[in-house]
């Protein structure tokens, strides 16, 4: 073994880190190498030498004790959460504390809006109450447009209404479709179909684009019965591009009925 | 004090495996910061981190190196916190770590009047990985093997580290090492280093054998 090799392994022989051979050749080594065995010797006094003038503090006898109330408390607060809260309410901060409630209620708001599923504005359904009276009561006919083809309707007024795809088809024995017209609401446009169901007794099938602010925003609606004291009863139902109402002087498990027989939906 | 949080069993081995490594922890808290107060509130964040991370420590293997790198960590986590203190970087150029000597107030080292205080700012004067190796090494003890696994590196990284902290100590407190060998290891006059490490393995081969 030469100078250099011994005196790489020389650290790791101070510190009682090499194996038992390699051990034994660095010390033959050192003891006929009276350089590297000052080297050996500086080394040692340098390690002894930190050992001994690094003053060894010692922790206060309460440190332990500090320690271990805050583990205590940390499991008190994960027990009792609310008492966590209580901590750091009311806020050091108080606007910022303002602003994260705000963001909380914003951001409860959006997710009701977004799950709820929607509530059909009253207005709306008086409109389509009305548009089924009127359509009885009109002296040139219940129809614009007197056709037994709904998709012949469709394409009548495809200028004013987006083209429905499907075309709404009630095919039950008993309901015969005598036409279609076009209705204004106050947001949008729609279509209506009439349907026969008894002698002097219609039902009005409405089907009408959802791009609009007034009608709820939950793609998939109902059916949903709306119960109108001293009128017509409604059924609403709808999907992402549609929402259907089927509005008439009948029960609502037959307006049920019928909604359930529609075709083409 | 014993803990008397829920989890009794878990309480009592957690304190078995810190409580005697306290002093160690908290006196190589006081040499990384330099400041008792500051050192003890380091150290009693480190036990809490140990103690909500204790489902995850590795029963049987070293508590006192898992120990220690959760107060390294504490510690390099609070000097970032507070980075505008320029004692506590490590300064690195490229792959080569620089020796803060070259950054001290010179009328620092004519402070170092006495021989403790001159090791202390040789020690001071490292960089932070170096100094990490040479209190574990020389002051804790830790083996190779557990200082690297304290500081996450590899052996090769913790033997250089120290091989170059050694070399930076022994020009700085040169005057004072070249003294008498025998009175300088404490083990009296009749016994050299060879014989004290002679004996040393001689130790060691009857425990392994």
């Amino acid at each position: 073994m030469d100078c250099e090799e011994a005196r790489f392994g020389l650290y790791a022989l101070l510190d009682d880190e090499l194996e038992v051979s390699k051990n034994l050749e660095i010390l033959s080594h050192l003891e006929g190498c009276p350089v590297c065995h000052r080297e050996l010797e500086l080394d040692m006094r340098l390690k002894s030498l930190v050992r001994e003038q690094l003053v060894a503090p010692v922790p206060s006898p309460e440190l332990w004790n500090r320690i271990v109330r805050r583990i205590e408390q940390e499991a008190e607060v994960a027990r009792r959460p609310w008492e966590g809260f209580a901590k750091w309410w009311p806020p050091a901060r108080p606007l910022r504390a303002v602003w994260g409630a705000l963001a909380i209620v914003l951001v409860l708001s959006f997710s009701l809006w977004i799950l709820h599923p929607g509530q059909v504005p009253s207005p709306f359904v008086e409109e389509l109450v009305q548009e089924h009276r009127g359509s009885v009561t009109r002296k040139s006919g219940p129809v614009d447009l007197p056709s037994t083809d709904p998709a012949e309707i469709v394409r009548h007024f495809q200028a004013e209404v987006p083209p429905l795809s499907p075309v709404p088809l009630l095919a039950q024995e008993g309901a015969r479709l005598v036409g279609g017209s076009l209705c204004h609401f106050k947001e949008t446009k729609g279509l209506r179909f009439t349907y026969e169901v008894g002698p002097g007794r219609t039902v009005s099938l409405f089907q009408m684009p959802r791009s609009t602010r007034a009608l709820p925003f939950w793609p998939k609606l109902g059916p949903r019965y709306i119960a109108q004291p001293q009128a017509p009863g409604v059924l609403l139902w709808g999907d992402a591009r549609f929402l259907y109402g089927l509005v008439g002087e009948l029960p609502q498990e037959d307006l049920r009925r019928l909604a359930s027989h529609m075709k083409g939906i | 004090m014993r803990i008397k949080a829920k989890g009794s069993g878990r309480n009592r081995e957690f304190e078995e495996l810190t409580l005697p490594h306290l002093g160690a922890l908290y006196r190589f808290a006081v040499q990384k910061v330099r400041d008792a107060a500051q050192a003890e509130d380091l150290v009693q964040e480190a036990c809490l981190k140990a103690y909500r991370g204790f489902d995850r420590f590795e029963r049987g293997t070293d508590a006192k190196a898992w120990l220690f790198r959760i107060l390294i960590n504490t510690i390099v986590d609070a000097q970032r916190r507070g980075s505008r203190e320029p004692t506590a970087l490590a300064l690195e150029i490229g792959n080569v770590e620089v020796e803060r000597s070259h950054f001290l107030d010179p009328e620092r080292q004519l402070l170092a009047e006495s021989l403790g205080q001159e090791v202390q700012v040789a020690i001071e004067a490292l960089s932070q990985d170096w100094q990490a190796v040479v209190l574990l090494s020389f002051v804790e003890g830790f083996t190779y093997k557990e200082i690297a696994k304290t500081l996450d590196c590899p052996i090769g990284t913790v033997m250089s580290r120290l091989y170059r902290a050694r070399q930076a100590l022994r020009q700085r407190l040169e005057r004072h090492l070249d003294v008498d060998p025998r009175r300088a290891t404490g083990t009296g006059p009749s016994v050299t280093p060879i014989e004290l490490l002679r004996a040393r393995r001689k130790a060691r081969g009857k425990k392994e054998g």
